[in-house]
C-alpha cells in the first residue's frame, strides 16, 4: 500500500538520488500501479523543459564597454596584480549594512596584517617607506604573514570585534542546516535571534585563549569574500568534522539574518579558502 | 605590446591568464570577450534582474582580474570564471535574502504559497515564460536555484556544474531534484493555461530523513 509519494521523493528517484533502497522500491511499485504517479513524473520532466526553454534576456547595451572601462581603471590602479587579494567582492550596497569589517577595497583589506608588519618595521627604524613597499612587493613576503593574526590591530584598521567560538556537538546535515543553525545561535545567546531558550541548554563561547589559531586564520582567510562571522561552531557536518560559521547579514529594512557557511577545518591552508566552503544556507530572523 | 595578435583565437585560456599575470594588458580583455556571453547567461538567470546581473558580472570580472594569480592551474579557466560569477551572484542574493520575497525554509514557503494566486504578479503586465520562470525561481533556496540554473536552464553537464559549485555531482542532482519538485506548482500554468491556481504545496513534508 503505497499511499502517497511526494514530488520531491519522485524527483530524487528520477535522479537516482533516493538513497534508500526500500523507498526506491516503493516508488517503483507506485509508478507501476498508478497513473497519477506517472503523470507527476512527466510533469517533473516538463519542469526541466520549461526551464530550458526560457530565453536568456540579452546583455544590456554597452555592458561590455563598461566592463572594459572598469578593467582599464583597475589596471591603472594596480599595474601589476601581485597581491593575494582574498576574493571577489563587490563593495556593499549602501542600503546593506553588513556588520563586519569595513572593506574599502584593495590594500586596505590587508591593513591589520600591514599594521602588524609596520609595528615590527618601526622597531627597526625603517619607517613608512618599507611599509608602503609592502603594498607592491611581490609574493616574496609569503603567506605566513597573512596567516598570523594581528596582535594589535590599529583602531582604524579593524572594528572592535570578538569572535565567539562554541562546540555544540551538533552533527549538521544539508537538509536541516537552517534549523540546526538557528538552534545553535539561540543557545549561544548571541543575539536577538529568537528568544526561545527554554528547553535547550545554553552554549558558552570559548575564551580567547581556547580558540584554535586555525579557526582564526580560517575566518580571516574567508573575510575577504564573506566578511567576518560572529559565531563559529566547531562541530560536524554529515558526519565529517566541520566548522559552521555564522555571518551576519542585514537588509535595508532592518530585518536580520545570518548566512551559515559550512567550512572544512583548516581552510586557511588551502590556496583558495572559498573552496573549503562546502555548504551554505540563509537564516531569517523571522522564522 | 604585440603579445596578443590576430592569432589570439588560438591562445588557450590558461596562457591568456598567464600573460595577464605577466602584465600583458590585452590578455584579460580577450578572456572577457570569450566568456562574457555564457557568464552573462548565468548571472541573469541566477539574479533575474538586468541591472543587478550587469553589476555582478562586472564585479566578477574585476575580481577575476585582481585575483588571476590565485587561479589554480588544475581547473579550467572557464570553470574558475563561472565560479567567480556564481559567487558574485550568491553574494548579491544573500544581501537580498533577508527580504521576505526569497524563502529559504519550508514555513516561509508555505506562507508564500498561501498568499499567492500565482507567481509574483508582473507589474508591467508583460507575461512571458522568461518572467514567469524567473518569478518561480524566486521561490527556491539559493543552492537549488544555482543548481537548476546551471543544469536545467543552461544545460551544463552535472559534472561541470559540480565543479563550478564545488560540490559533489550527487549533491547537484539532489539539489536539482528538490528544486524541480518545489517549482512544480509554480510552473503549472505554463504547462496548461487553464489550470486552477489552487495547487498543492510543492512538497509533501517528506524531506526530513
Amino acid at each position: 500500500m503505497t499511499s502517497h509519494v511526494d514530488p520531491e521523493t519522485l524527483a530524487l528517484f528520477a535522479e537516482g538520488e533516493l538513497r534508500d533502497k526500500d523507498r526506491e522500491q516503493e516508488v517503483r511499485a507506485w509508478l507501476a500501479e498508478s497513473e497519477e504517479a506517472r503523470a507527476q513524473l512527466a510533469e517533473l520532466r516538463e519542469v526541466s523543459q520549461i526551464l530550458a526553454s526560457a530565453p536568456v534576456p540579452p546583455m544590456p547595451e554597452g555592458l561590455i564597454d563598461r566592463i572594459d572601462e572598469a578593467l582599464r581603471t583597475e589596471a591603472k590602479k594596480h599595474p601589476v596584480p601581485s597581491r593575494p587579494t582574498v576574493a571577489p567582492l563587490a563593495p556593499p550596497d549602501q542600503d546593506t549594512k553588513v556588520r563586519p569589517l569595513h572593506r574599502p577595497r584593495g590594500p586596505a583589506r590587508w591593513m591589520p596584517f600591514l599594521v602588524a608588519a609596520a609595528a615590527a618595521v618601526f622597531v627597526l627604524g625603517a619607517g613608512t617607506a618599507v611599509v608602503s613597499g609592502l603594498f607592491t612587493a611581490p609574493e616574496t613576503t609569503g603567506s605566513g604573514t597573512v596567516l598570523a593574526p594581528p596582535p594589535a590591530p590599529s583602531p582604524q584598521a579593524a572594528l572592535p570585534y570578538r569572535l565567539a567560538v562554541v562546540s555544540s556537538g551538533t552533527d549538521y546535515t544539508a537538509d536541516d542546516l537552517v534549523s540546526q543553525g538557528a538552534s545553535v545561535l539561540d543557545r549561544s545567546a548571541l543575539s536577538d535571534f529568537g528568544e526561545s531558550t527554554e528547553e535547550s541548554e545554553s552554549l558558552v563561547p570559548r575564551t580567547d585563549e581556547a580558540i584554535p589559531a586555525e579557526v582564526t586564520s580560517c575566518t580571516e582567510a574567508l573575510s575577504g569574500a564573506y566578511g567576518t562571522p560572529t559565531l563559529v561552531d566547531i562541530a560536524s557536518y554529515e558526519g565529517q568534522p566541520a566548522w559552521i560559521m555564522f555571518f551576519p547579514a542585514t537588509s535595508g529594512t532592518g530585518a536580520e539574518g545570518y548566512a551559515i557557511r559550512v567550512v572544512e577545518p583548516g581552510c586557511a591552508e588551502e590556496g583558495d579558502p572559498d573552496s573549503a566552503v562546502v555548504d551554505t544556507a540563509i537564516l531569517h530572523s523571522q522564522q | 605590446m604585440n603579445t596578443v595578435t590576430d592569432a589570439v583565437q588560438e591562445i588557450p585560456d590558461k596562457e591568456l591568464l598567464f600573460r595577464h599575470n605577466q602584465g600583458d594588458e590585452h590578455a584579460f580583455s580577450e578572456l572577457v570577450k570569450r566568456h562574457h556571453a555564457r557568464l552573462w547567461a548565468v548571472a541573469i538567470r541566477v539574479l533575474g534582474d538586468q541591472e543587478e546581473a550587469a553589476d555582478a558580472l562586472q564585479d566578477a570580472f574585476l575580481s577575476a582580474f585582481r585575483g588571476a594569480h590565485r587561479f589554480r592551474g588544475e581547473a579550467m579557466v572557464s570553470t574558475w570564471l563561472h565560479r567567480i560569477v556564481v559567487n558574485a551572484c550568491h553574494d548579491r542574493l544573500r544581501r537580498r535574502m533577508v527580504r521576505p520575497a526569497v524563502p529559504t525554509e519550508d514555513n516561509t514557503l508555505d506562507i508564500l504559497s498561501n498568499e499567492r494566486g500565482g507567481p509574483a504578479p508582473d507589474p508591467t503586465g508583460r507575461s512571458d515564460t522568461s518572467l514567469d520562470v524567473h518569478a518561480a525561481l524566486e521561490y527556491l533556496p539559493v543552492e537549488q536555484r544555482l543548481a537548476l540554473v546551471l543544469v536545467d536552464m543552461l544545460g551544463y553537464r552535472v559534472e561541470d556544474a559540480a565543479r563550478i559549485l564545488e560540490i559533489a555531482p550527487g549533491t547537484v542532482k539532489s539539489r536539482c531534484a528538490r528544486g524541480r519538485a518545489r517549482l512544480l506548482p509554480y510552473l503549472a500554468h505554463l504547462r496548461n493555461p487553464g489550470d486552477s491556481p489552487d495547487v498543492p504545496s510543492p512538497k509533501g513534508g517528506g524531506r526530513r530523513s
